[in-house]
């Protein structure tokens, strides 16, 4: 645990560093991969440990940008309270679908959400007025001065803040309880495990957590845009932590950094990156349900076990 | 008045009745064996009792209070524990995780001791210690009945449903477990409605027998009323 933690701390004080050694553009790949980051372990966080696969994460990231984008651009607010205001909002909205999707188990979740994301994007397209439709919200800046590397640091810390946020509940009686709702909701409510309640409270954890990821990016690309609430961007984030490995913490999380940085370099062949990680996911969920991450660990336990057997054979 | 009591419970599956009219108690620490032929209701019963489903009349008394159609995890939290006759462990779970859900979730928080800790205890009872970081998947089906007693022991209940734990085991496991069981009446006063098939185990510890046949209640007694009953043999042997 207290080693854990000691890598932890390493690989975020290196992370400071990165502004000293990367270009402007490499920067961006960066701050869009925290992005990702975010995304895709908050939805590992719903989907990997409590079984409920919503397509509905990119849609609350959606509501958090616009919410802070609409507030601050007509109603004056400051984009930091805009931001909280919107990760409520994404939150209430999680509680609400939660709630409606309480009886729906696999397939009937998955419909449902995805109704929900394509309801959302089309008022987001439609409603000109508020949202400028597909022109996107021109929203101001975090800070007076626009700073490339003041958003890494803003980006590298609400990431930081979030995982935290995640590890703590996954490592917590809570995430004890969505592990065994996962397994089996039945077994579980026998032993006093309010199902009802922990699954409405894993939906609406990780909406807020989408909400303050689609906040904080949306005010970086200053232009939102119904990208962020889209479909494709929901299959991205599900790629990168099925890839990466559902249901462990750190799987969602290389996955984010892998799957950006990849796409950047193969940006030039077009839109074809979405089909082809779409692709990988699939065939990992068919052949390695618990990603890379979990041929890792495989991997050790099998190691592990020849180690204990070699012993024997020798003692 | 009783610890539990169940006042003319039915359920039908869509006009398909599956329990009619089944009323009986039990008292504090007594064992009381609940038998019958397949289909006869006893599963249907024990999902009555533990809320996984809800009765369509009937109404079902804990210590006086009406408990009739409350959610499974709240009878769980006010002292009704089960096991599964098809053992339903958490899979990718280990056998110490199991055990803890069923800590963690009661009523009543530990004080200054972690589920970790407590989890271990009820592994030692059943006889689990070594396989507390084994996934609970990884293990054979004896070891996954163990492990589901452990779970529902650590729920800490007053009353607990047994739903066919001899099965699948050899003469001398039966021994084993038969005095575990009853060890959990003696050393812990636990109130005890155990579905069994096999005879000879549960007539040697029940206190009481409760005979289903096709949804309805035949008799009740003491098990040696019981198999000198002609209706009971019967209701296992056919007609003729």
């Amino acid at each position: 645990m207290k080693d854990k933690r000691v890598y932890a701390a390493i690989v975020v004080a290196l992370a400071c560093l990165l502004p000293l050694g990367l270009d402007e553009y490499k920067l961006h790949v960066v701050i869009n991969s925290l992005f990702y980051v975010m995304m895709a372990s908050s939805w590992n966080l719903l989907a990997g440990y409590t079984g409920q696969v919503s397509f509905a994460h990119a849609a609350f990231a959606g509501i958090g940008a616009y919410t802070s984008g609409i507030l601050s651009v007509k109603a004056g607010f400051n984009p930091w309270a805009g931001i909280v205001i919107g990760m409520a909002a994404a939150g209430f909205v999680g509680f609400l679908v939660g709630v409606l999707c309480l009886r729906m188990g696999g397939i009937y979740l998955s419909l449902t959400t995805l109704g929900f994301s394509e309801i959302l994007r089309i008022i987001i397209t439609n409603e000109y007025e508020i949202t400028r439709g597909t022109m996107g919200l021109q929203v101001p800046a975090l800070m007076p001065v626009y700073s490339k590397t003041a958003y890494f640091y803003i980006m590298l810390g609400a990431a930081v803040l979030s995982l935290i946020v995640i590890y703590k509940m996954i490592y917590s009686d809570t995430g004890l309880n969505f592990r065994a709702v996962q397994n089996d909701e039945k077994a579980a409510s026998s032993l006093g495990v309010d199902v009802v309640r922990i699954r409405v409270m894993a939906f609406t954890v990780s909406s807020i957590l989408a909400g303050m990821a689609g906040g904080f990016y949306g005010h970086y690309l200053l232009l939102i845009t119904p990208e962020i609430p889209s479909l494709d961007q929901q299959f991205l984030v599900l790629s990168m932590a099925v890839i990466g490995g559902l249901g462990s913490f750190v799987g969602p999380i290389l996955g984010a950094f892998t799957l950006e940085i990849l796409a950047e370099y193969i940006r030039g062949y077009g839109q074809y990156h979405v089909l082809v990680f779409g692709l990988v996911a699939l065939a990992m969920a068919r052949f390695s349900p618990r990603g890379v991450m979990g041929i890792v660990s495989d991997y050790k336990r099998r190691r592990n076990q020849s180690l204990i057997a070699a012993g024997e054979l020798r003692g | 008045m009783a610890l539990l009591d169940c006042v003319q419970m039915s359920k039908r599956f869509g006009g398909v009745p599956a329990l009619q009219d089944v009323s009986f108690s039990l008292n504090k620490g007594e064992i009381v064996g609940l038998i019958g032929p397949n289909g006869a209701g006893k599963t249907t019963l024990f999902n009555l009792v533990a809320g996984a489903i809800k009765p369509t009349e009937g109404r079902v008394f804990l210590k006086e209070i009406d408990i009739t159609g409350l959610p499974a995890h709240r009878i769980c939290r006010f002292g009704i524990g089960r096991t599964f006759q098809v053992t339903r462990p958490f899979a990718e779970l280990t056998c110490l995780e199991n055990v803890g859900v069923a800590i963690i979730n009661r009523p009543r928080k530990l004080k200054g001791e972690s589920w970790r800790e407590k989890g271990m205890e009820y592994l030692e009872q059943v006889g689990l210690l070594q396989e507390a970081q084994t996934r609970a998947g990884d293990l054979n089906l004896i070891a996954k009945k163990k492990l589901e007693m452990a779970r529902a022991l650590a729920s800490n209940p007053e009353i607990l449903l047994l739903d066919e734990v001899l099965g699948g085991l050899n003469t001398q496991e039966i021994g084993q477990a038969v005095s575990i069981i009853k060890g959990l009446r003696d050393a812990l006063g636990i109130t005890l409605l155990w579905i069994e098939h096999i005879m000879g185990a549960i007539m040697g510890a029940a206190d009481r027998i409760i005979l289903l046949d096709q949804g309805r209640k035949l008799l009740e007694g003491t098990p040696a009323e019981v198999v000198r009953d002609e209706r009971a043999i019967r209701a296992y042997l056919g007609e003729d």
